[in-house]
């Protein structure tokens, strides 16, 4: 793919002009220039498209203020990340890179994860896996929640039955960051050697605990035509629970539920979450959910190279939550949750320890 | 607040330069007093934030919602986006000094070009002045900032009960600076007319930059002095910019039952609607469809069951129908009313789907994630209309002046719609459809020559040549046929507000130029 091949939907967006997209941008009701809206930016991709604008440092800093988080296209029926997707691989290959980005991609490269940290495995010590001879069922844990939130990845696989499970010995990473931020060769390296590393060992099966790596896996896999089931840890959880293998009791007070952007809007798991939160909370909905949720403002490689106007975003959302009576914000994502964390005034669950409490 | 920080990037081209302030589509006005420097007037006045240069960014500010082929995308020489009224009038008075055009927009959804700056110059993006300025819930008004939508005025009010109901379509992204200024028609029109009707007051920065506050404050009207804020109403900012409102705000009604109503022709729907009035009813909101219109608004039905709805063969137009209120009464007016349709050969239209996929199409704009209609519904060829006034006993005649016109131009008829516009009765503007392909530069020539033809005829008709979208441009080479000699009157208003013609020049009259 390239930008001209997306010359149909920019011109059709020239031709409706009707700016649904911008109502919920985070970006652009924070920032208000319309560069920051799907509208703005198809346009100058019309714009470079048809000559007369040219790509340039600027352009780049306005485009890589985008969360890709898809509030833009649940009122449009184009597909606008993907068009802001080819818009970054076409400002990488022109070479309009943001530092931030290239060196994260750099230690993606080197240690399979942008965080540039060597040991990820230290969360699995004292876990006993199955082998890949004795499952066909690969549980990925991605990079962040390891680093970031180990002792609720132990949680998760102990819910599961580890026995069940097997891992990598080294992840590959997933690629997400690297796909997000434009860098195309990158990706598909790791791609391919995630790919090959599913057919070597016959996977049948991955579970996934990072909604990033939900998306970006599920879309390797149909790009190239493998039909390996992927599943969130979410939608385990619901059929165990389904199945009577977990029972749970009410036991968190007042709590209110984030759809991460690539579970909800993007994957259509929102009924699941909310199946488990009816049964261990005094659950409450905000005004923007499911399809219609807000960002957290982290996602796209903003957090890691505009970290204010993130921050910004995640204020608002926390605003939402608190607006509804929550004592308790739950999520599923480790981005989501260091965002909230970081703004602080509720306090931040994820869904695993939710459920983990909840056990009898 | 947020405060923009600049990263450094990588350039493998170290001989091109990261910001480009001045670069291509400097207007004819370097001429008088020289681009440059006014660009750095304008940063040095609003901070350097708050002024966009950049290719990119001007591009996107070149076109609103009208028919044109991207040939015709006018971007400005700059860009600003003021967040108060001295950001504003601080633009207008560096502007007024250098005689450089200055056009302000909202949404960019206009369906005629009012808000494309073609004359280039200054673009004001109001839509960066979004504040709620104050909620009067005592006085059930509101005073928001000029580039507040109609939503968010909305969404600041409806936990007091109460509503802004003088809503179009595209209620999200349209400004109340905009409909002010292009004086768009309203789905509950016939309830609560258009915005003249909500509008107390104005805050305008002339084209000298001078602050100006006309109306009645809170008071719903007023006998003293000129009506200098009803010349606001329909100006596109050729008098100035909007950059605050005062509008009355209603209660919202407990219920709402829409219905939908066929009958043989457009004028027996419009006679319909005229008994209705004389036996005492009050329709929040009436559109009647000719039969081939009614499909640009069954997106979510085609999309719910891959097909069109059926209508019968003798209908001639489609009535939609809005009553609101108490649930007693509103049950009450909507039997009432279905009784006398069938005594007027109206049949109710029993398929709720065809009724509710129109009502999202038009109002609650609640479509299915991802499935929105209006990309899809422009893709090969887009909405064009012409929206003339016209005496309300004439509209069978009119719709043949409509079809043979848009026949005698060879384009596609996509329909006509009546609105009701004026509070408790007939008053009706005219929506005159037409798919017109906008990748082809005849075909949209042809459209204007469609668009002059229908306005044109309008008058003959002893009516208007437009009700909801100004005159933009378009109509400037024959604004006369309509206005004669109070043309002149006209332009003398203007002078007195906008003494140079730097406020959206080109519009409603031709551009005298430069302003030394
Ligand atoms: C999906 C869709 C649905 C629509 N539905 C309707 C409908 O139901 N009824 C209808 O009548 N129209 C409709 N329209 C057309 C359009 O939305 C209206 O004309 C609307 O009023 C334009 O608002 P805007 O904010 O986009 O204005 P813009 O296009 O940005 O500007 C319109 C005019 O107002 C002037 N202006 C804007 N802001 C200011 C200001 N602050 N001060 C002075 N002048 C200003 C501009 O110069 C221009 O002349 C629709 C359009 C779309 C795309
Ligand atoms: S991106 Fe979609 S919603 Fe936004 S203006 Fe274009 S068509 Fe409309
Ligand atoms: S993906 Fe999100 S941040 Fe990006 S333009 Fe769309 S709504 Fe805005």
């Amino acid at each position: 793919m390239s930008l001209a091949d997306y010359k149909e939907d920019v011109e059709t967006c020239f031709g409706a002009s009707c700016g649904f997209c911008e109502r919920k941008c985070p970006v652009y009701q924070i920032l208000k220039k319309k560069t920051f809206t799907s509208r703005g930016r198809n346009r100058a991709i019309l714009g470079i498209i048809e000559g007369k604008v040219k790509p340039s440092a600027a352009l780049a800093e306005a485009y890589y203020q985008c969360m890709l988080c898809g509030c833009c296209e649940r009122w449009c029926a184009l597909p606008d990340t993907e068009i802001e997707r080819e818009l970054r691989k076409y400002l990488v290959e022109e070479g309009f890179e943001i530092e931030k980005h290239k060196k994260n991609v750099e230690n993606v490269m080197k240690f399979g994860n942008p965080y540039g940290k060597e040991d990820l495995n230290k969360w699995r010590e004292g876990i006993k896996f199955a082998s890949l001879k004795e499952t066909d069922t690969l549980f990925f844990a991605g990079c962040t929640m390891p680093l970031r939130q180990p002792e609720t990845l132990r949680r998760a696989v102990e819910l599961l039955g580890p026995e069940k499970l097997a891992v990598m010995d080294e992840e590959i990473c997933c690629g997400s960051y690297v796909l997000r931020t434009g860098y195309e060769k990158e990706y598909n390296e790791l791609s391919d050697r995630f790919i090959k590393y599913l057919k070597d060992n016959e996977i049948k099966k991955i579970i996934t605990a990072c909604p990033g790596c939900h998306t970006t896996i599920s879309e390797k896999l149909e790009k190239h035509g493998l039909e390996i089931e992927v599943t969130h840890i979410i939608q385990e959880y619901v059929e165990m629970l389904e199945k009577h293998k977990l029972t749970v009791k009410k036991l968190l007070g007042k709590a209110t539920y984030h759809d991460p952007c690539h579970l909800g809007r993007l994957e259509d798991l929102i009924d699941e979450p909310r199946e488990i939160l009816r049964q261990i909370s005094d659950f409450r909905e905000m005004e923007n959910h499911g399809y219609d949720s807000n960002c957290c403002g982290a996602g796209g490689g903003v957090r890691a190279a505009y970290p204010e106007l993130s921050m910004e975003i995640a204020k608002k959302r926390i605003e939402e939550a608190k607006a509804t009576g929550a004592e308790i914000l739950i999520s599923s994502c480790p981005f989501c949750e260091e965002q909230f964390k970081t703004i602080g005034g509720i306090a931040v669950m994820d869904i695993i320890d939710a459920i983990w409490e909840a056990v009898k | 607040m947020y405060k923009r920080i600049f990263y450094p990037f990588k350039n493998p081209n170290p001989t091109q330069k990261y910001v480009i302030y001045y670069n291509y589509s400097v207007s004819n006005n370097a001429q008088f007093g020289g681009i440059y420097v006014y660009i750095d007037k304008l940063r040095e006045k609003l901070g350097t934030e708050k002024v966009l240069t950049e290719d990119f960014e001007r591009y996107v500010y070149g076109a609103d919602w009208s028919p044109r082929t991207k040939d015709e995308i006018f971007p400005p020489d700059v860009v600003i986006v003021p967040k108060t009224t001295e950001d504003v009038a601080g633009a207008v008075t560096i502007a007024y000094e250098h005689g450089i055009p200055v056009t302000a927009g909202g949404g960019l959804t206009g369906m005629a070009g009012g808000a494309v700056p073609i004359h280039a110059g200054i673009y004001i993006d109001a839509t960066s002045m979004n504040k709620i300025i104050e909620v009067d819930v005592r006085n059930q008004t509101v005073r928001a900032q000029g580039g507040a939508t109609l939503q968010e005025i909305n969404d600041s009010v409806k936990d007091h009960g109460l509503w802004l109901p003088n809503l179009p379509e595209s209620k999200w992204v349209c400004t109340i600076g905009s409909e002010i200024a292009c004086d768009n028609d309203s789905t509950f029109g016939m309830r609560y007319g258009k915005i003249l009707n909500a509008l107390l007051s104005v805050q305008i920065v002339t084209g000298t930059g001078d602050i100006l506050e006309l109306g009645h404050r809170k008071c719903h009207f007023t006998s003293s002095g000129y009506k200098l804020k009803d010349l606001l109403v329909g100006s596109e900012g050729t008098l100035g910019v909007i950059t605050e409102a005062t509008v009355k705000v209603e209660p919202i009604p407990d219920e709402r039952r829409v219905e939908m109503i066929i009958f043989p022709s457009m004028g027996t729907a419009v006679s319909y609607l005229d008994r209705l009035l004389k036996a005492g009813l009050t329709v929040e909101g009436a559109h009647i469809n000719c039969k081939r219109r009614l499909k640009f608004y069954t997106h979510a039905y085609r999309k719910k069951y891959g097909k069109d709805p059926e209508i019968p063969d003798w209908a001639g137009a489609l009535l939609a129908i809005i009553f609101a209120g108490d649930k007693e009464v509103v049950d009450f007016e909507r039997n009432y009313a279905l009784g006398i349709a069938e005594n007027m050969e109206g049949e109710l239209v029993k398929e709720r789907e065809i009724v509710e996929g129109w009502w999202i199409s038009k109002h609650t704009l609640e479509f299915p994630p991802f499935k929105q209609k209006w990309p899809d519904s422009q893709r090969e060829k887009k909405f064009g209309a012409v929206d003339p006034g016209i005496p309300m006993g004439r509209l069978e005649e009119f719709y043949d002046v409509f079809v043979k016109t848009a026949e005698k131009h060879n384009l596609q008829i996509l329909g006509m719609n009546a609105y009701l516009e004026h509070p408790n009765s007939i008053g009706f503007s005219l929506s005159c459809a037409l798919f017109v392909d906008y990748h082809d530069q005849d075909e949209v020539n042809r459209y204007r020559k469609y668009f002059e033809d229908m306005a044109k005829a309008a008058v003959d008709f002893e009516g208007t040549m437009s009700t909801y979208m100004s005159d933009t441009d378009l109509k400037v080479p024959y604004f006369e046929y309509e206005h004669g000699k109070s043309t002149e009157y006209m332009k003398k208003v203007k002078e007195l507000f906008d003494p140079k013609g730097i406020m959206n020049p080109g519009k409603k009259f031709k551009y005298r130029g430069g302003g030394k």
